[in-house]
């Protein structure tokens, strides 16, 4: 056989794997496929694209905006048009999901559990890469969507800057959020094991949830109901864009009620996660 | 070592003879001091002992308290029919599969108890467990990286196994047989003391067999654990050294290919008569097993061929043909499973190994 040379390593046979190890595999499996820098790359353009379409319809209308409405001006919300970052959300649930999905769908989950036996730690690697891709992605999105609201606006409606109260948040409670719906993705594949029906839950977690839970959820009174909602990730998330509640007439939970919603979402996923695939059978 | 001697095909200079577990290796086998990733031998023999293995999905009882051990330095070939349980046994010692009572070691360990599994053992569990969308080189890349093996490892490996052009290509263009080669290509990165294959040449085209043969034999030599796992007797002749034989979860043999051999020497003999019933009636005297095969031919076990002519000449009973069938593995491996395939079949039908926790 022509086996040559390897790097030395005499740690014992039971020595756990090096975690910047796991985390090159994970960074290879998740890049090596082609729908990763394709769907990523092109969510980049098109967030820009509706911050933009979001900006130049109030950089038009604002000679004729009420007085009422120019006092409480939320740039935010060109920014981060909350209904397309739904769709943002559920992308990222997606591609979380199908991290887990499919290996399980492929049979190569039993090669990598082959490969490296401690399924903790893989998994954690695996959780480890995807959030902090998606983070990075969260805050390239973040960052861009703020510079073309700002330059779109232009002189007309003054008084913002990267340096306004609660613009930092939004980017920071972007990454957050785009790596916590990831995590959830992943939970949700742990859980279901089948590739369709992973995808449909992810869907209607992240699309269907938000969009009934504005409606009154039927046993619940309107208090009770917003709580629910509230606690949902997308809503933590648009609390954390709300530069400026003034007219606001919905029931907000508070920032760091938010910050503590989105960090218990992440928890929650790896808490379902680990310990599931930890004892299953592959 | 009970090898049996054979030419030995294609084996390239520098196969050494096999050792004993913990003998130094022969120079030119595997742990040629500096090269050597592990822990010195003695701390690693390759073991693998499995020991009142069970395992239940169900209703079905897939592995039914197997105990068997595999030896490093030979060629061990696991045989059984379909869903005789193979499957399932090797899942459980990769730790894949949590045994429902029993345990499976490699070294002593449970393979779970290992860090880097590559670096120890290398399996071809099932040549599809990969994702189609990556490239060799990316798939292969990843593995190596997890177990911190050299980058360099991927080119080496896909070399052996004859896929050195394409680790640029993506898998879910390979055939199945290139799949083969590229797990078994897996099994190699980590350069492990004990590899196990399951079901390794199905897909591959002729030459693709006789190469893998050929590795099997070579990793052997070089005093390394191989268990190749076959339903097909006929590959394992020209493979194994040893076979460990299963059927319906439980262990039928456990030996040497040359006792194995041995036991398909009581050859039968069939015979064409126009009197089946006096012929049947004079052998079965002379202490024959008779067994009606249509309406003139018997299949007759115990005496040979001349001693069947003999018995008919003396008796005066006419006979147009009397043949002799040398007995072939194929034949001692079917006997042998015979009675668990059938109890699968009745009892089981849906079959434990497809059926295995997917």
């Amino acid at each position: 056989m022509s086996t040559t040379c390897t790097t030395a390593d005499t740690r014992s046979p039971a020595a756990r794997p090096r975690w910047r190890d796991l985390i090159a595999a994970e960074w290879i499996k998740l890049t090596s496929l082609r729908s990763t820098p394709i769907v990523l790359g092109l969510l980049v353009p098109l967030y820009l694209y509706f911050a933009h379409g979001g900006a130049a319809t109030t950089y038009a209308d604002w000679p004729t905006l009420a007085a009422e409405l120019k006092r409480h001006p939320d740039p935010a919300h060109d920014a981060f048009p909350f209904p397309k970052f739904l769709l943002l959300m559920a992308t990222a649930g997606t591609l979380g999901a199908m991290t887990v999905a499919g290996e399980q769908a492929s049979g190569l989950i039993r090669t990598t559990f082959i490969a490296v036996p401690a399924r903790t730690r893989v998994l954690a690697a695996k959780a480890a890469v995807l959030a902090g891709t998606l983070a990075v992605v969260g805050l390239v999105i973040g960052v861009g969507v703020w510079g073309v609201t700002l330059a779109t606006y232009g002189d007309r409606i003054p008084g913002f800057s990267y340096g306004t109260p609660g613009v930092a948040r939004a980017v920071a409670g972007t990454a957050v959020m785009l790596a916590v719906c990831g995590l959830i993705g992943m939970a949700l594949a742990a859980i279901i094991r089948n590739t369709a029906g992973t995808v449909f839950a992810v869907l209607v977690f992240f699309l269907a949830g938000p969009v009934a839970g504005k409606g009154r959820v039927p046993p619940l009174d309107a208090d009770r109901s917003a709580h629910v909602t509230n606690a949902l990730p997308g809503y933590a998330w648009g609390r954390l864009t709300v530069m400026d509640p003034g007219h606001t007439v919905e029931r907000l939970p508070s920032v760091p009620t938010a910050w503590i919603t989105l960090a218990a979402w992440a928890f929650a996923a790896l808490a379902v996660m680990l310990p599931l695939l930890r004892r299953r059978d592959v | 070592m009970d090898r049996i001697p054979r030419a030995e095909p294609s084996t390239p200079a520098g196969g050494a003879e096999p050792y004993p577990g913990t003998e130094p290796p022969a120079p030119g086998g595997r742990a040629t001091g500096r090269c050597d990733p592990y822990p010195p031998p003695g701390n690693l023999d390759g073991m693998i002992e499995i020991e009142h293995l069970t395992k239940r999905y169900g209703r079905v009882l897939a592995v039914d308290g197997l105990t068997f051990t595999v030896r490093p330095g030979r060629v061990t070939g696991f045989l059984g029919p379909n869903g005789a349980g193979k499957t399932s046994t090797l899942r459980m010692l990769l730790g894949l599969n949590t045994p429902t009572s029993g345990r499976a070691t490699i070294d002593g360990r449970s393979f779970r108890e290992f860090g880097t599994g590559l670096r120890h053992v290398g399996a071809l569990l099932d040549a599809n467990d990969v994702h189609d969308g990556r490239t060799a080189n990316a798939h292969l890349g990843a593995l190596a990286r997890s177990n911190g093996l050299p980058r360099g490892r991927v080119r080496e490996v896909l070399a052996t196994v004859g896929l050195g052009d394409a680790g640029r290509r993506r898998i879910g263009g390979f055939s199945l047989g290139m799949r083969q080669r590229l797990g078994i290509a897996a099994a190699l990165l980590g350069d492990p003391p004990v590899l196990l294959f399951d079901e390794p040449v199905n897909g591959l085209d002729p030459e693709g067999i006789r190469w893998a043969r050929g590795l099997f034999r070579e990793l052997a030599a070089e005093g390394r654990t191989v268990l190749v796992s076959s339903h097909l007797m006929g590959e394992m002749e020209h493979t194994a050294d040893h076979l460990v034989v299963i059927g319906a979860g439980r262990l039928i043999a456990d030996e040497s290919l040359a006792a194995f051999a041995a036991r398909a020497t009581t050859g039968g003999v069939t015979v064409r008569t126009p009197d089946p019933t006096a012929l049947a009636a004079v052998l079965a005297e002379a202490g024959a097993t008779v067994r009606a095969h249509g309406p003139d031919t018997l299949s007759v076990t115990g005496p040979t061929a001349a001693e069947v002519n003999e018995l008919a000449f003396t008796h005066r009973v006419m006979v147009h043909e009397v043949t002799a069938h040398g007995k072939t593995l194929e034949d001692a491996f079917m006997q042998l499973t015979a009675d668990s395939v059938r109890y699968r079949a009745a009892a089981t039908a849906a079959g434990a190994e497809g059926g295995a926790g997917r």
